[in-house]
């Protein structure tokens, strides 16, 4: 039984408009987190116990209200999808991996799941060492900058786990090295976001967990996520990062009357994190108006019917 | 009775969640978490086996992958069976789906049958899909033969893709519909409806079910005469008008989105527009006009013309050149936005001055290989109205991006010009002076082309092409003889030659040069020749880091100026005190590459006061603008005021002081977003450059306004060579 309920970017207001019209209906989950693309977990779902009569079956799926994206509409990241990333493209806000040990570019896969907290709004960044083992890999760190500003911020990114396969697998316990965190433009420190457990679901073969913290401070001069692999081996599955600065949500916003996320923990940035870093700095700023790249191939426009260089005589033109 | 209410319940909440207008007759049951295929659609097949397929007219195709084109087959039964998936959970209609995405190979109904009964009226294509590492693809096409869907050198004569209605699962089912379309469009029927995706990773692919085809009612869109200023009262809101006739606006701006993802894209715009933009002049119009008509618009759209036009419009409403909404993926004649500069059979047009006219701006033909028209004709209306009244009005939802400063509008309209009247006007009015020195009484006609009309009857008559394609630029004659085309490193070209004069003459369009560009710059004023003239009048713009070393190459610090770009402060407030205290190391050669300067999108260089001066400052320059944007608006703004340099335009360049940024693709089937990132601000000193202006909103004044005139086209001279060599040539 898929006791995961996921779909992209509901809004508290939905699930009550839901909540009131169906409210004598089987439909599981519709309680107030209004964390994006994610409905209650597995609790709010539990298959009727043993002397409990069970009248009709119970659905394998609800139906549900999918949004545009992948996170909320105030999400500071650019591309919560990660579809410029799976274009290829580069540029301030664009999510780009680097293997840490050599700040070397790494392209990266990105798939459309739509059971993921992503839903049909974004893609999942898959984060592999080609060479990765299940043990041992290189480590890579996916970042992205973002505008900064008043805070307190909210940030968080899903994640599931992968063998050196592909495969999924079970989220490690220890984490399996993996690290989501907050930089602020000038790095003296990052803020570490924490495996939330209440954000745990089990869809299909894979486990997502989230990863999400609140910053009490302002970010100036903008700011960094960092998404980092560690070394353990295997690979991760990113997927909805988000950054919120808590003061665009409108007071009445669903977001206030959600559980907010737990503090973040700081640390020092380490040496081996600021040669990624550099190497997103070092990508050349372009100075060319918008549609200036070709935006791909269109039938021409329609011939001028009966043209007169070609000798027709369909001609409308006369003096006037 | 008990399963009824419940539809019916399930059908009242999702009406109040505001799930896209539709006849939906697919039903979600709750209880048992399946679909229930439609007893009244026209097709309704469930996708279980590949039996399913038979009524459906159904080839195999995958998309080439050396051309723009479907590579038809015939696919033996036991390949078609591999397509199906049978699994517990992969289906959501029925016992199975059909699974689309190995060997990127997908599937193409040409169901005549059901075309047929739908061809006079309107009829709604739906589905559920689910995504296993792939978005679905579909499109609905229409053509007058089969070959029309994406065969070699063919494309269909219309389509429309299907949009998410916003009714998804807990387990990744979404459905997917086209809303209410036309059965034909000008007369031409639907030939397909197509899931073939584009180069789908290894293991990835989306399962499709429950596909229904159905008939929703009988108000065809009929092809009217109409024009811009008509189009909602003669084609309805549902309708566009383009090439003078209405049109279903499914198939210029795709479907009408449903209200819930009208909403969050309206959200999404205002939130970027306000919060990240860096264009100072932008996000103040975004306060003002983009956040509450943008909300407005999802709340009350009727048509994807209304609302991704109306939305469209609004980008290009915040005049940044280096933002645009993006473009709908149209391959067809039916694109809604203004693509390419170039001729479309008609010819080029460019800025002029009516000198035989009795003055003032306007457009003239500049090239053309069409005899109806001829070079020197000026244009005198559009739909019967003022030219450029015509295009203020309309100019904007057609652009994919706009100038800064509307005072450049000219330039970036005269480009855009021809296919901005073949595609959007109905007629136009061009008076024609018989020579430079005769154009009263009897010498001066006029020529209306029932534009419309002629492209109109072209359609009917499946002519394809444009009748003949000349890319249009800014230039009526080039400053050097010989030009040279891109580097194979994708450098601009820089082409150069010296005059019998002694004159070096230098022609390039933007700065997408390095190592190479810089080296050719640097050359050419190695040696201080006396006069150079610099004609960058199609500017393009490039890299800040050619900027600078022009900037270094042709003026030094005895005349110190320099230039700061910033990115906004934060997203509560783009200008914050302190915006400046941090960024005075990001101007200089050191701190150039520091993360901060990059986290905080902080660019620029000023003169190094002490270094001697380049040699290139001592030539005098003449600079010749026209259509000029972002980086070539950088470059004459940080020449301005030397000594012994001019800049000659006919009107301000576009004012786009900033780098430019892409964005994802924010509706599906839209692609190519953009904003501005940055602002910048211009002074000898950086510390001066803190009580300095923007600059975004205001393009670089010519100091010497020079406009084509009528009466040189006619004698076949450049007015703008012609003055900026005159002055060149003065002591």
């Amino acid at each position: 039984m898929n006791t995961a309920h996921i779909f992209t970017r509901l809004s508290f207001t939905r699930i009550t408009s839901v909540a009131l019209v169906l409210a004598a209906l089987p439909l599981a989950g519709c309680g107030g987190d209004d964390t994006p693309g994610v409905l209650p977990g597995p609790a709010a779902t539990q298959e009727p116990g043993p002397t409990t009569p069970a009248p009709v079956p119970t659905p394998k799926r609800t139906l549900l209200t999918g949004g545009l994206t992948p996170t909320r509409a105030q999400n500071l990241l650019l591309d919560p999808g990660f579809w410029l990333t799976e274009q290829g493209q580069t540029g301030a806000g664009t999510f780009l991996a680097f293997y840490a040990s050599s700040s070397s570019r790494l392209d990266v896969k990105v798939s459309t799941y739509s059971d993921s907290p992503a839903g049909f709004g974004g893609g999942v960044a898959l984060l592999k060492d080609p060479k990765a083992t299940d043990e041992k890999s290189r480590a890579i760190q996916l970042i992205a900058s973002f505008t900064g500003g008043k805070g307190p911020f909210e940030a968080s990114v899903w994640v599931s786990s992968v063998d050196a396969a592909g495969t999924p697998r079970p989220f490690p316990e220890d984490g399996g090295g993996f690290e989501a965190t907050v930089l602020d433009a000038q790095q003296r420190s990052s803020a570490v976001l924490q495996q939330d457990p209440e954000k745990t679901l089990v869809v299909g073969k894979r486990t997502w967990v989230q990863f999400r913290g609140t910053l009490k401070k302002d970010l100036v001069g903008g700011g960094l996520m960092a998404i980092e692999t560690g070394a353990k081996g295997g690979g991760f599955e990113a997927a909805a990062p988000e950054i919120i600065a808590l003061p665009t949500l409108a007071a009445t916003s669903s977001t206030s009357l959600a559980r907010r996320a737990p503090e973040v923990t700081w640390r020092a940035v380490r040496a081996d994190e600021r040669a990624p870093l550099a190497a997103y700095a070092a990508i050349p700023r372009r100075y060319v108006p918008a549609g200036h790249d070709d935006p791909g191939p269109r039938t021409p426009r329609p011939a001028l019917a009966a043209k007169g260089a070609q000798g027709g005589s369909a001609r409308k033109v006369g003096a006037r | 009775m008990k399963r009824a209410h419940l539809a019916a319940a399930v059908s009242a909440a999702l009406a109040l969640l505001g799930h896209a207008p539709s006849a939906h007759a697919s039903s979600f049951d709750a209880r048992t978490g399946a679909v229930a295929l439609s007893s009244t659609a026209l097709r309704a097949v469930s996708l279980d086996d590949a039996a399913s397929l038979k009524p459906l007219g159904a080839r195999a195709a995958k998309w080439s992958n050396s051309a723009f084109e479907l590579v038809y087959s015939d696919p033996a039964p036991d390949v078609l069976a591999t397509m199906f998936a049978r699994g517990e959970a992969d289906a959501i209609e029925g016992a199975g789906a059909l699974r689309i995405g190995k060997d990127n190979l997908g599937l193409v109904f040409f169901d005549a049958e059901t075309f047929g009964k739908v061809k006079e009226g309107r009829f709604e294509v739906s589905f559920w899909s689910r995504a296993d590492g792939a978005a679905p693809s579909f499109v609905v096409a229409y053509g007058r033969t089969d070959e029309d869907v994406y065969a070699k050198n063919h494309f269909p004569f219309a389509q429309v893709r299907a949009l998410r209605t916003g009714k998804q699962t807990s387990d990744g089912w979404a459905e997917f519909s086209t809303g209410a379309i036309d059965g034909s469009v000008y007369g031409v029927g639907v030939r397909a409806v197509a899931f073939v995706p584009r180069r789908v990773a290894d293991g990835d692919s989306f399962l499709v079910d429950a596909l229904e085809i159905r008939k929703v009612d009988d108000k065809l869109t009929k092809p009217v005469a109409c024009t811009q200023d008509d189009v909602e009262t003669t084609c309805g809101a549902e309708g566009d008008c383009m090439y003078g006739h209405c049109v279903p606006s499914s198939v210029t701006w795709g479907p009408l989105p449903s209200a819930s993802i009208r909403q969050d894209l309206a959200e999404r715009w205002a939130h970027i527009a306000t919060r990240i933009h860096g264009d100072r002049n932008s996000i103040r119009i975004a306060k003002d006009k983009l956040q509450p008509e943008a909300l407005r618009l999802a709340r009350e759209a009727k048509s994807s013309r209304q609302f991704v036009g109306g939305l469209a419009r609004l980008v290009n409403e915040l005049r940044d050149n280096h933002t645009s909404f993006g473009s709908p993926s149209n391959f067809t004649y039916f694109g809604p936005q203004l693509m390419s500069s170039s001729s479309n059979g008609l010819g080029c047009f460019g800025v002029v001055e009516k000198d035989l006219l009795g003055g003032g701006a306007g457009y003239g033909l500049f090239v053309s290989k069409d005899d109806r028209v001829k070079v020197g004709d000026v244009l005198t209306a559009i739909d019967g109205q003022d030219p450029k009244a015509w295009i203020d009005k309309h100019y904007a939802s057609f652009a994919r991006t706009m100038p800064n400063d509307p005072r450049a509008d000219w330039g970036e309209t005269a480009n855009a010009l021809s296919e901005l009247l073949v595609a959007r006007a109905r007629s136009f009015t061009l008076t024609r002076c018989a020579s430079a020195t005769a154009c009263t009484g009897a010498d001066r006609t006029t020529v209306t082309l029932d534009i419309a009309d002629l492209v109109y009857q072209s359609i009917l008559e499946g002519k394809t092409g444009g009748g003949g394609q000349v890319g249009c630029t800014a230039r009526f004659k080039n400053a050097v003889s010989k030009l040279s085309g891109p580097s194979q490193s994708g450098e601009d070209p820089v082409d150069s030659e010296v005059q019998p004069s002694g004159e070096v003459s230098v022609q390039f369009d933007g700065f997408v040069g390095q190592g190479g560009w810089e080296a050719k710059m640097a050359a050419i004023f190695q040696s201080a020749p006396a006069t150079v003239l610099m004609d960058a009048r199609e500017g393009h713009g490039g890299y800040y880091s050619a900027i600078d070393a022009l900037f270094k190459i042709m003026r030094g610090p005895s005349e110190p100026w320099g230039v700061v770009s910033l990115g906004r402060g934060g997203h509560d407030n783009p200008d914050p005190l302190g915006l400046f205290n941090a960024g005075e190391t990001c101007t200089t050669e050191r701190g150039s590459n520091d993360f901060s300067c990059f986290a905080s999108n902080i660019d620029g260089f000023f003169s190094i006061v002490g270094q001697a001066d380049p040699p290139g400052m001592r030539s005098k320059v003449a600079w010749v603008n026209t259509n000029d944007v972002s980086a070539n608006d950088f470059m004459p703004k940080l020449l301005q005021g030397r000594s012994k340099l001019r800049i000659f335009a006919p009107h301000p360049s576009s004012g786009a002081f900033g780098a430019i940024i892409s964005l994802p693709s924010l509706l599906p089937g839209v692609q190519g977003g953009s904003i501005q990132i940055q602002d910048s601000r211009f002074a000898t000193t950086y510390a001066a450059a803190q009580s300095a202006r923007w600059e975004s909103g205001h393009g670089v004044e010519p100091d010497q306004v020079v406009t084509q005139t009528q009466s040189d086209l006619l004698r076949g001279e450049d007015t703008l060579l012609n003055v900026a060599r005159a002055w060149l040539a003065t002591p």
